[in-house]
């Protein structure tokens, strides 16, 4: 079987999920909403807008780094509610593609939720970053390809686990995602317009040199996810 | 009967190990001239270091090997590798963070990328040996544990190209030992931790092996419903 047909059949089966359920992108965004709110109870008002520009930035993408794994762990739901998972190992579908297909639609639904938060910042921290908005949703686009793309693979393992193992997905997850968080960090002082956390991460890095870092983890988490994931699966 | 409580390659790697506090208490010089007295402490930290290293690199090509062949003999020695790379992991942080407060007056500067990366690595394997205590199945632990295994050593080259990458790190890129007692106890050093992570490797090894063969025997037994 042709793999692009097949890519776009299960991308497209699981958007029509999603739009059907409305589970996964409502409950990410109340997360990260829940997690911006309460960083903006905790940032000193009294201390000046100064602060809450200066830490505003980690608050914003350590929101969409939980809220990404609250997705990812209902990313295998229904496949698992239903026996799909089994059906699909069973058909003579790549599983390559399955993966692909996953990565895209997840990273779908994490970059509509990081556009939306986008807007609870500037309600939150009295600030868009309007000027440099294609620089961000660009590093916003890349750092979820990647993020996603080790991900699902993990989070494949981790639903078989007891409890469903959303513990154990976060515990495996996160660290392996910090470097990146790091480069995207120092690089949201551009974005973003302010000194974050006070230039204890370090200044931004050339454009060149950060989209270059960017692109190949992408790569790197890519491939190694399209080999791996199979045989998760098996 | 054994004349000697230890096996040798370990009684090896602990004579190194004094033989290396000799050589710092009584042979090689108080100071260096750049980085003063706590420099000292580097005989320890970098063979800890360099072995994590080579030790994660390993399990990581041992997963590898695991996911291509599902010998169960390779799963246990990615795991103990894993299990040994993380003791030498947090002794390169513990001396890592002495050395930090001797020379820069700080335990740890979330600034430096060699420090951040190191730990960062650190809590990525202490997450894999969660992986492994979630799964009692040993074919499902063993297959998700090589997975996690090759991502993981993702790591290695991040740690290590760290400081070229990241750059604005206070942490020295390599000590420059001039002298020839300095150089000599750094190769004692480095062999005695070498033979004394290796000697632990093994162990680890048995110690997973005999436990499975254990197992292995016990379902055996149950099947045949003796």
């Amino acid at each position: 079987m042709k793999a692009l047909p097949i890519f776009f059949k299960l991308l497209g089966w699981d958007i029509l999920r999603e739009i059907r359920r409305r589970e996964t992108i409502p409950n990410m965004l109340l997360f990260a909403l829940l997690v911006l709110f309460v960083a903006s109870v905790g940032v000193d008002r009294d201390s000046g807008v100064k602060i809450s520009s200066s830490v505003g930035p980690v608050f914003f993408w350590v929101a969409i780094l939980f809220a990404g794994t609250v997705g990812l762990s209902q990313s295998f739901a229904a496949e698992r509610e239903g026996g799909v998972l089994g059906g699909i190992v069973t058909s003579p579908i790549d599983l390559g593609t399955f993966y692909l297909a996953k990565v895209a639609a997840t990273t779908l639904y994490v970059v509509v939720l990081e556009i939306a938060l986008l807007f609870v910042y500037g309600f939150f921290f009295s600030f868009v970053p309007a000027s440099q908005l294609g620089g961000l949703i660009g590093a916003m686009s890349l750092f979820t390809v990647g993020y996603m793309g080790a991900g699902v693979v993990l989070a494949a393992m981790t639903t078989t686990l007891r409890g469903g193992g959303e513990v154990v997905l976060r515990i495996l997850l996160v660290p392996l995602m910090i470097p990146f968080l790091w480069v995207i960090l120092r690089q949201s002082g551009l974005f973003f317009q302010t000194e974050i956390a006070g230039g204890a991460l370090g200044g931004p890095l050339r454009q060149s040199h950060f989209f270059t870092f960017c692109v190949a983890l992408d790569a790197i988490y890519l491939t190694v996810g399209y080999l791996l994931f199979p045989k998760v699966l098996e | 009967m054994r004349l000697f409580p230890l096996p040798l390659h370990l009684t090896l790697g602990w004579a190194g190990v004094l033989a290396t506090l000799g050589l710092v208490g009584f042979y090689v010089p108080t100071a260096d001239k750049t980085i003063g007295e706590s420099y000292l402490i580097f005989f320890f930290h970098f063979p800890s270091a360099v072995n994590c290293l080579n030790l994660f690199v390993i399990a990581g090509v041992v997963s590898g090997l695991y996911l291509a062949r599902s010998s169960p003999r390779l799963d246990l020695w990615a795991a103990s590798a894993i299990e040994v790379g993380l003791l030498a992991c947090t002794i390169t942080l513990v001396t890592g963070s002495i050395w930090a407060r001797a020379a820069w007056g700080i335990f740890w500067d979330v600034r430096d990328p060699r420090l951040m990366t190191v730990a960062i690595m650190w809590l990525t394997y202490a997450g894999y040996l969660a992986l492994r205590g979630t799964m009692d199945e040993p074919v499902k632990k063993a297959l998700f544990s090589g997975v996690f295994g090759v991502i993981a050593a993702i790591n290695v080259p991040i740690v290590y190209f760290a400081i070229q990458f990241f750059g604005q790190s206070h942490h020295p890129m390599n000590v420059d030992l001039t002298q020839f007692e300095m150089r000599l106890t750094e190769a004692v050093g480095a062999t005695a931790f070498l033979v004394l992570y290796t000697a632990f490797w093994r162990m680890r090894f048995r110690v997973h092996w005999s436990r499975h063969e254990l197992n292995r025997m016990e379902s055996a037994f149950h099947r045949s419903g003796i």
